[in-house]
């Protein structure tokens, strides 16, 4: 039900519905004990602007932590009776290096009766959070490590069911991909002024022909690593001044199937093949332009069917599908 | 001495048509031949429909394969002598 109510309530929050309307929908449809009155589904929504104010609903759940600099700040609560129920409602502001932590019971009361007498309690949790918060720049794995914590205080039995959900704040990323050579050779000069006029992104180059045109308008040598990570990917490159130098059909379509495999193996991948660093750096970003070269090289045309690879634009396009549903921002240009 | 310089052309159609047995043999050279051979791979050559490609020292050999390298780099190294 958790799930069920967590889809309704980013749908509608989604349609700019608001967050008293989520909450109203969501709490009609909670069961409670007909005998003693009393929820048997609690419940947290927050919604977060791009401009990092916090709207928060809790109704009987654990309350939220907001760690600022590694300490508790405390966050203003008023009671408010929203459809019948009687819920906190808080107003606040988070920015980057904040630290949000939501969890259910199963989180607080983890252990009782057994390691811990009365439980892992605010405390427990907050300390085992700040002691990571730190360590990770993202805040997936710190979720992780909080629930890992709630298991050993379990000592790895079925216990309570318990959920994290950790926000670390940041500013969005954006990074900016160019892949194969124009059409026209006479945009060559254009289109890579335009790719390198990306300041603050974090820029990545796809192709062999691509990264010569780069070094070429740079003036700066390509250097290619001798080192296979994964024989199905050719190597990397480097040129100064830019991020990530990859081959281009190939290692569009792996990272392609890497993405669409569901699984997270190449988030934490030891290798730096040029698949799995592709992964991470588009994955990195909330927002991607992709500079789309439409020249054709008849040599790949050859192989391309009989390897059932996708053309370049054919794997950008794919590639844009899959990283929207991932909730990033993706623009493609052709040239 | 002078060094001969070899580059492997990593780039998609060279990398399909094996230009990795060609950098396994350069690998495994003599050491004779080592101590004169210096190889890297290097981004496309741009000869997409002939490859794999090989630089050896100022010429490119297209269609290379592990044994015509071999050969190359043993009659460069021949001349230069």
């Amino acid at each position: 039900m958790s799930i069920l109510s967590a889809r309704i309530a980013s749908g509608l929050l989604k349609r700019n519905v608001s967050l008293e309307q989520v909450f109203a929908t969501i709490a009609d449809t909670l069961p409670t004990c007909k005998v003693r009155n009393l929820a048997y589904s609690t419940l947290s929504i927050l919604r977060i602007k791009p401009n990092g104010d916090c709207h928060l609903i809790e109704y009987d759940n654990p309350l939220l932590l907001r760690l600022k600099q590694g300490k508790i700040a405390p966050i203003n609560r008023k009671k408010r009776e929203i459809a019948g129920k009687e819920t906190f409602e808080s107003w606040f502001r988070i920015e980057p290096e904040d630290l949000l932590v939501l969890f259910s019971d199963g989180v607080l009361n983890a252990g009782v009766g057994g390691l811990y007498r009365l439980g892992l309690g605010y405390h427990g949790v907050i300390n085992s959070v700040i002691d990571w918060a730190d360590d990770y720049d993202y805040a997936q794995p710190i979720a992780e490590r909080l629930i890992e914590v709630v298991d050993a205080c379990y000592l790895g039995r079925i216990g309570d069911d318990s959920t994290s959900v950790i926000i670390k704040p940041r500013h969005p990323r954006t990074a900016v991909l160019l892949t194969g050579p124009p059409a026209s050779a006479a945009d060559d000069r254009e289109v890579v002024a335009k790719f390198l006029n990306y300041q603050n992104a974090e820029r990545i180059v796809c192709g062999g022909a691509t990264g010569n045109l780069v070094a070429r308008e740079l003036k700066r040598e390509i250097k290619t690593s001798l080192q296979y990570e994964d024989p199905s990917v050719p190597p990397t490159a480097t040129i100064q001044g830019i991020d990530l130098v990859t081959e281009g059909i190939l290692t569009l379509n792996k990272s392609l199937s890497k993405l669409k495999s569901g699984g997270e193996e190449w988030r934490k991948e030891p290798r730096a093949d040029g698949a799995t660093l592709l992964c991470q750096a588009l994955t990195r970003a909330d927002r991607l332009i992709m500079l789309v070269g439409t020249a054709v090289n008849p040599a790949h045309e050859e192989f391309m069917s009989s390897l059932q690879l996708l053309t370049r634009t054919e794997v950008v396009a794919r590639l844009q599908e899959v990283l929207s549903q991932m909730d990033k921002e993706v623009i493609i240009e052709k040239y | 001495m002078a060094i001969l310089m070899v580059s492997v052309c990593a780039g998609t159609s060279c990398h399909l048509l094996g230009n990795q047995a060609i950098v396994d043999v350069l690998e495994n050279m003599p050491p004779s031949l080592q101590k004169q051979v210096k190889f890297g791979y290097t981004s496309c050559l741009g000869d997409c429909g002939e490859g794999p490609c090989v630089t050896i020292g100022d010429k490119v050999l297209k269609h290379a394969s592990p044994e015509r390298v071999l050969d190359m780099i043993k009659e460069e190294l021949a001349a230069k002598k």
